[in-house]
Formats: C-alpha cells, structure tokens, sequence
C-alpha cells in the first residue's frame, strides 16, 4: 500500500517538472483547434506603437492638401484668363484686406459684426466680407477706423444669389433666423436639398464666385413665390477674422 | 452747489458705459444668446434720480449714442426719450418705483416697447412683402430681450442709483 503511495507521489512531482511546457503545449491545442488566429492579434497589438499610425496618415492628408492648393491656383489663374476674355469683373486681382471682429451680434435686433478696419484702409460701403466658409455680408456702415457689416440672416440684408447647378439666379433674404430664404424667380424651381449657393459669377455689386450657402429645404407650393431654406457655410458666431473684398 | 453740478458731470461720463456694454455684448447676460437693453437700464435708474425733463434728454442721448453703433436706419430714439418723459415724471410723483418688483415691471414694459418699434420699423422699411417671416424672429427677440432685461433690472439700477447719490 506504501509503495503504491510512493510510487504515485514520483509521478506527480515527474509531471509537475513539466508544468508550464504542458500549459502551453495544451493552450498552443486549444488554439489550434479552435481556429483563432490570437497570434496576429497580439502581433498587431504589440507593434502598433512601431506602425507608421498617425503620422503616415498626416503625410498623406498633407499631400492631398498641397495637391488641392496646387489645383485651385492653377484653376484661379485658368479662371482669371477666361474672366479677362470674357471682359467680366476680375475676381483674383482683387485687393483684400483682413480684419479683426472686435464685437458681434449675431443674434438679436442688430445682426452684425463690427472690424477694426475703416474707410481710411480703403473699405467702401457695400463690399462684400469673406470668413472661413463663404460670405458673411456686406459693408453697411464705415467709420474711418472701423466698419459695420450687415450678416446675411439680417432681416434687412438682401442679395443676388446664383445656383450652380441649374444655373439660375435668386433672391437671399434674410429673415433674422439662422437659415435665410431662397426667393427663385422661376414658377417651377429645378433646385434641390444639397445643392451649393454661390454668388453670381457675373455678378458687380458683390465679389462674384463666392460659396453662400446649401439648400436644406424647397417649398414649391409657397404662394406668392416658392422659396427654399438656405443654411450657410460660415458662421459668424465663432469668426474672429475676416476679409474684405476691395472693388 | 458746485460739487453736485460735478457729481452730475461723472455721472454723465458713466453713461457713456451704455454703448460699450452693447458693444461687448457680455455672453454673462445672454438669454437664447440674446442680452438686455443696456439703454433701457441706464435710462430707467436716471430717470428715477433726476426726473422726467432730464430723464428725457438722457433717452435723446442714449438713442443717439446707440443707433450710432447699428448697421440700420431703425431708431430707438423717439421710444427712449418718451420712456424717460414717463419714468421720470413717476419717480417725480413718487409713486415709490424704486422697488424691486415695479424696477423689473418697468424695465420689462420699457423694453417691450422699445423692441415693437424696432420690430415695426424693420417691417416698414425691409419686408413689407413677407411679413410672417419675420414672426419667429421678433417674438424670439421680444421675449427674451424684456425678460432678461426685467431680471437684472433690480440688481443693477439699484446698484447704479446708489453709486450716484453716494457722490
């Protein structure tokens, strides 16, 4: 009976030898059966640091970026060679001048932001002011240091608006909310949610080529005239910089 | 004699603290980003202290000082100087308006009125063809500017009230 004892006790102690071996033969099993690939995860895992992650990504962005710059001047020069045959208003040449917001108000009675750049620096009511995005109004009032800008979502800032697409003209109105209304001048509009709101390419009164805004909403039974909600691009709750197109 | 004709010279020059603060706009005060009438503040606590001839010359002042400051034709003026007639003829009467409660129901009828002029006005002179489009807009202004007006109208006119008899 002892020695069956004994003899029992070897074994276990001969296996315990082998403890760790037989853990991952048998988990090296496991995965073999049932087919996980754990390998390549953990693989993937421990090199991520290494991987060239992020800053591949900002390379190749950065690339698409300059592509992009590289295009659009090229465009610009093709577009102010065809505005000079086609005798329109040149739109590159034009001097622009940048100025900082020092009050806004977007909401409210008034919807306007004031700039600290005046008549002395060149600014002339009714020139149209550019932030990040598009246009954001025109010159209402100048004082010899500063300018009064009227925002498109006045309720008494009204301008021609050119819809690329169809290629029609319209009426932006303002209405004091944040989406101004698109007056069309044809009975039946061919306008649709998502199309692009720019400014007349032959236009005088205000810088020609510039993006305004996207139709949200087309209402073609309205009465007098159908009509569509524009939402614009820049937005003057956050600008602390524009630009002033000269003439 | 001559030292309360000085004191009311500072208290003029404190004025001129109305167009600045429009300017600003403190977001502080904003309700629905929309903050009060910093004229109807001034020109309420004046009217009070000196009556109704100089409240309403002081309503001339502020009108002009802050149309100065808007993009528009609109006026605040003939609102504001015939505000200041009023207030002052009741401070003069004393009809006891120095109270918290009729300070917040002036300033909230003041700017009621001061905001359907400029409603009014904008209709008459930009949008006489649609006129339900600018319902959402002048309701939205109407209520909030009055309200938050009515809720620091207490606080800062008695403020200002003492600040000026102290001199």
């Amino acid at each position: 009976m002892g020695s069956s004892l004994r003899f029992n006790y070897f074994r276990w102690r001969y296996f315990r030898r082998f403890k760790l071996i037989l853990f991952l033969a048998s988990s090296l099993i496991l995965i073999r059966f049932t087919k996980t690939s754990i390998f390549i995860d953990i693989y993937a895992l421990l090199t991520k640091p290494l991987l060239p992650g992020s800053a591949q990504k900002e390379w190749i962005s950065n690339g698409v970026r300059i592509e992009q710059q590289a295009k659009l001047i090229l465009l610009e020069e093709d577009n102010k060679r065809l505005r000079e045959l086609l005798s329109l208003q040149k739109s590159s040449n034009k001097k622009k001048i940048t100025a900082a917001v020092i009050s806004r108000t977007p909401s409210g009675w008034w919807q306007q932001i004031i700039i600290n750049k005046g008549s002395i620096h060149g600014i002339k009511i009714g020139n149209s002011v550019v932030g990040p995005g598009g246009l954001l109004g025109r010159v209402q009032k100048v004082t010899p240091t500063t300018a009064i800008i009227q925002l498109l979502t006045s309720p008494n800032s009204r301008i021609g608006v050119w819809a690329p697409r169809t290629k029609r003209h319209g009426l932006l109105i303002g209405l004091g909310t944040n989406r101004p209304r698109l007056i069309f001048f044809e009975r039946e509009p061919k306008e649709k949610p998502g199309d692009l709101i720019s400014t007349s390419p032959a236009s005088t009164l205000i810088a020609p080529n510039l993006p305004v805004g996207i139709i949200q909403l087309v209402n073609k039974q309205a009465m007098p005239s159908p009509y569509a909600s524009v939402q614009l691009i820049a937005a003057p709750h956050a600008i602390d910089w524009v630009q002033i197109k000269l003439k | 004699m001559t030292a309360s004709i000085h004191h009311k010279v500072i208290n003029l020059i404190s004025l001129f603290t109305v167009p600045i603060l429009t300017l600003l706009d403190p977001k502080l005060f904003h309700l629905y980003g929309i903050g009060p009438s910093w004229a109807i503040l001034f020109l309420l606590a004046w009217a009070i202290k000196y009556g109704r001839f100089s409240g309403a010359i002081i309503g001339l002042c502020l009108g002009l000082m802050v149309d100065e400051i808007n993009s528009t034709a609109i006026t605040q003026i003939p609102v504001l100087l015939i505000l200041g007639w009023w207030w002052g003829n009741m401070g003069k009467r004393s009809l006891k308006i120095e109270n918290i409660f009729n300070i917040g129901l002036m300033s909230w009828i003041g700017t009621i009125i001061l905001g359907l002029s400029i409603w009014l006005q904008t209709i008459l002179k930009y949008q006489e063809q649609e006129l339900d489009s600018l319902l959402q807009w002048g309701w939205n202004n109407l209520l909030s500017q009055s309200i938050v007006t009515a809720l620091v109208a207490p606080v800062i006119i008695i403020w200002l009230t003492k600040i000026w008899s102290r001199r």
